[in-house]
C-alpha cells in the first residue's frame, strides 16, 4: 500500500529508478525494432551504441566531452564566485536591493542563447565566448534567487543573535549565511542544471569542438544514433553532478536532514 | 547597585491598510531593582512583549525612556538577555555551538567558552544532549537550551516572554524551579512574562498585573511568600 509521504527502502528505491529507465529503453526499443519509427529519424538503442562506440574510439569524442564540461563548470563557477555575494548583499541589505534587483530583474529575462551573435562579435570563437554564454545565462539567475533566499531568513534569528551580542558584520556572518547556505546550494545545484542548455546552444554556434559541436556535425549526416549518443553522454553527466551534489549538500548540511 | 529603570515608555504601533494607530502600551513607570524577579501579567494582547521587546532594544518606544545602570537602551546588546516567545534556536548549531553562539561573539577562548557552555548544559540538565541539533529535542528541552544561551553571556538582566508558554504542567513545574534554582544561585534581574497567574507568583518575588488594549499596568504587587523552591 502506498501512502503519503511513506518513505521508501533504499534498495526499493534504487530499484524503482532503475526500472523506469528500463521502461524508457524498452519504450525505444519497441517504437524502433517495431517498425514504427524510420530509422532515419530515431536511431534503434544498438545503432545508438556502436555510434557512441565510434564517436569515443575514432572521432575522439572524450576530448569533446572535456571541452564541454569545462566550459559548463567554467563559466558557471566564474558565474557564481560573482552572483552569490552579490545575492546576499542585496538580500540583506536593502539599498543595494533597491539599487540593483529592478536591473537584474530585467537582465534575467535576456534569452543567454541571443547573445551568441553579438558575443561572437564582441570575442571571437574562441573559449571567452563560450563561458560568456554560460556566465549571461546563470549569473543574473543565481542573483536573484540568492538574494531572495536570504531576503527570508528567519527574522526571530536575527533578532536572537543581535541580543546575544552579534554586531552586523557576525549577524551576516553567523545567521545570514548559515541559515541560507543549504538553499543556495540547492540554487546552485539548479543553475548548473539550466547552464548544460546555454553551453550546448553556445557550442552549436561557431564551435570547433564539445558535444554541441559533434551534434550539429552529426546532423548534416543524419546520424541520429550520435546525436542520441551525445544527448545521453550530457544526461549522463547531469545525473552524477546531481548525485554528486545531493551527497555533499547532506554532508555540509546535516542540520538540515537529521 | 544595577538597575532598571522604564520611564513613560509607551508605544503605538501605525495603522495597518488605512486603519487606525494600535496603542500597544499606554506610557509605563516601572522599576526594577538588581536581583529582583518580577513577573509581569496580563491577557493576551495587553502589550507584553511589546514591553519586553523594547526593554531588549529590539523595539523603540514611541516615547519614554529605558534605562539599564544609568545607560539609556537604543539597540540589543549581550547585557539583557532574551528568551522569545517562539523557538529560536539557531538550528544549524549543535546544542552547544548555540550555548556558546554569545561568548564567541564576545571573543572568549575556546578553553573559557568550552568551560561556560559545560557548566550551563549541567545546570539545565542537559547533559548528553550537547551534540544534538535542536530538532532533535523536546520543545521542553529547547527552551531550557534558549535559557542557557542567554545566560552563558552572563547578561545583567534576562527576559523570558512566556518561555514555558507552550508545556504542559507537569514539565512547567520543573522549568519554573530550574529557573528558580538558577535565580537564587546567581541572582541576577529577571523579567518574566506570563499570562498564568499561578506561574507569576509561583517564580515571581513581584507581579507586575497589566490590563488589555490599550495595555497598561494596573497594579505592582509584592509577593511575600516563602520561596517555594527552596521549601520543598
Ligand atoms: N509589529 C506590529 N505591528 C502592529 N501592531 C502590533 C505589532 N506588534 C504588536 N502589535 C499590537 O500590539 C498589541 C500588543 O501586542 P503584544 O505582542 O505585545 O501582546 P502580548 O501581551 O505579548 O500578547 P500575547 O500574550 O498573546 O503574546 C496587539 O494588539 C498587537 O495587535
Ligand atoms: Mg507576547
Amino acid at each position: 500500500m502506498i501512502r503519503p509521504f511513506q518513505p521508501v527502502s533504499a534498495r526499493a528505491r534504487v530499484a524503482l529508478g532503475l526500472s523506469f529507465f528500463a521502461l524508457f529503453v524498452a519504450v525505444w526499443s519497441v517504437a524502433t525494432f517495431g517498425g514504427f519509427v524510420s530509422p532515419t529519424f530515431l536511431a534503434d538503442p544498438l545503432t545508438m551504441l556502436a555510434d557512441g562506440w565510434f564517436l569515443l574510439s575514432r572521432q575522439d569524442f572524450l576530448f569533446d566531452i572535456g571541452m564541454t564540461v569545462w566550459r559548463v563548470v567554467g563559466g558557471f563557477a566564474l558565474a557564481a564566485v560573482l552572483a552569490v555575494p552579490i545575492g546576499i548583499l542585496m538580500g540583506a541589505y536593502k539599498p543595494v536591493e533597491a539599487l540593483l534587483e529592478p536591473f537584474v530583474s530585467f537582465s534575467r529575462y535576456l534569452p543567454a542563447s541571443a547573445f551568441v551573435p553579438l558575443l561572437i562579435l564582441w570575442a571571437g570563437i574562441g573559449e571567452t565566448q563560450k563561458l560568456l554564454v554560460i556566465f549571461i545565462g546563470s549569473f543574473f539567475q543565481i542573483v536573484l534567487m540568492v538574494a531572495g533566499t536570504v531576503g527570508a531568513t528567519r527574522q526571530d534569528l536575527v533578532e536572537a543573535a543581535y541580543t546575544l551580542g552579534a554586531r552586523d558584520r557576525g549577524v551576516v556572518a553567523r545567521v545570514v549565511i548559515p541559515s541560507g547556505a543549504p538553499d543556495i546550494a540547492e540554487i546552485l545545484r539548479l543553475v548548473l542544471g539550466w547552464a548544460w542548455t546555454y553551453v550546448i546552444v553556445a557550442e552549436l554556434i561557431g564551435a570547433s569542438s564539445g558535444i554541441g559541436y559533434m551534434i550539429i556535425n552529426s546532423q548534416a549526416l543524419m546520424a541520429t544514433g550520435q546525436i542520441i549518443f551525445g544527448i545521453i553522454v550530457i544526461g549522463l553527466i547531469g545525473l552524477v553532478t546531481d548525485v554528486l551534489f545531493k551527497a555533499m549538500n547532506h554532508r555540509l548540511f546535516a542540520w538540515r536532514f537529521a | 547597585m544595577s538597575a532598571l529603570l522604564i520611564s513613560g515608555v509607551g508605544r503605538v504601533f501605525p495603522g495597518v491598510r488605512g486603519g487606525k494607530p494600535v496603542t500597544a502600551l499606554q506610557p509605563t513607570d516601572l522599576s526594577v531593582p538588581s536581583d529582583d524577579f518580577v513577573t509581569i501579567l496580563g491577557p493576551s494582547g495587553c502589550g507584553k512583549s511589546t514591553l519586553l521587546r523594547i526593554v531588549a532594544g529590539l523595539d523603540r518606544p514611541t516615547s519614554g525612556t529605558v534605562t539599564l545602570d544609568g545607560r539609556p537602551v537604543t539597540g540589543p546588546g549581550p547585557d539583557r538577555g532574551m528568551v522569545f516567545q517562539s523557538y529560536t534556536l539557531f538550528p544549524w548549531l549543535t546544542i552547544e555551538d548555540n550555548i556558546g553562539f554569545g561568548l564567541r561573539e564576545k571573543g572568549a577562548s575556546a578553553a573559557e567558552a568550552r568551560e561556560t557552555v559545560a557548566y550551563y548544559v549541567d545546570q539545565v540538565g542537559l547533559t548528553g544532549f550537547e551534540k544534538h541539533w535542536p530538532k532533535q529535542l523536546s520543545g521542553g528541552m529547547q527552551q531550557r537550551t534558549a535559557i542557557a544561551r542567554a545566560l552563558a553571556n552572563d547578561p545583567k538582566i534576562l527576559l523570558l516572554d512566556e518561555p514555558f508558554g507552550a508545556l504542559d504542567n507537569q514539565t512547567r513545574g520543573l522549568m519554573q524551579e530550574l529557573l528558580l534554582g538558577i535565580w537564587e544561585r546567581q541572582h541576577k534581574m529577571v523579567l518574566f512574562v506570563t499570562h498564568d497567574i499561578e506561574e507569576a507568583i509561583f517564580v515571581g518575588s513581584r507581579i507586575v498585573t497589566m490590563s488589555a488594549r490599550p495595555g497598561r499596568i494596573k497594579s505592582i504587587i509584592p509577593v511575600d511568600l516563602p520561596h517555594p523552591a527552596t521549601t520543598r
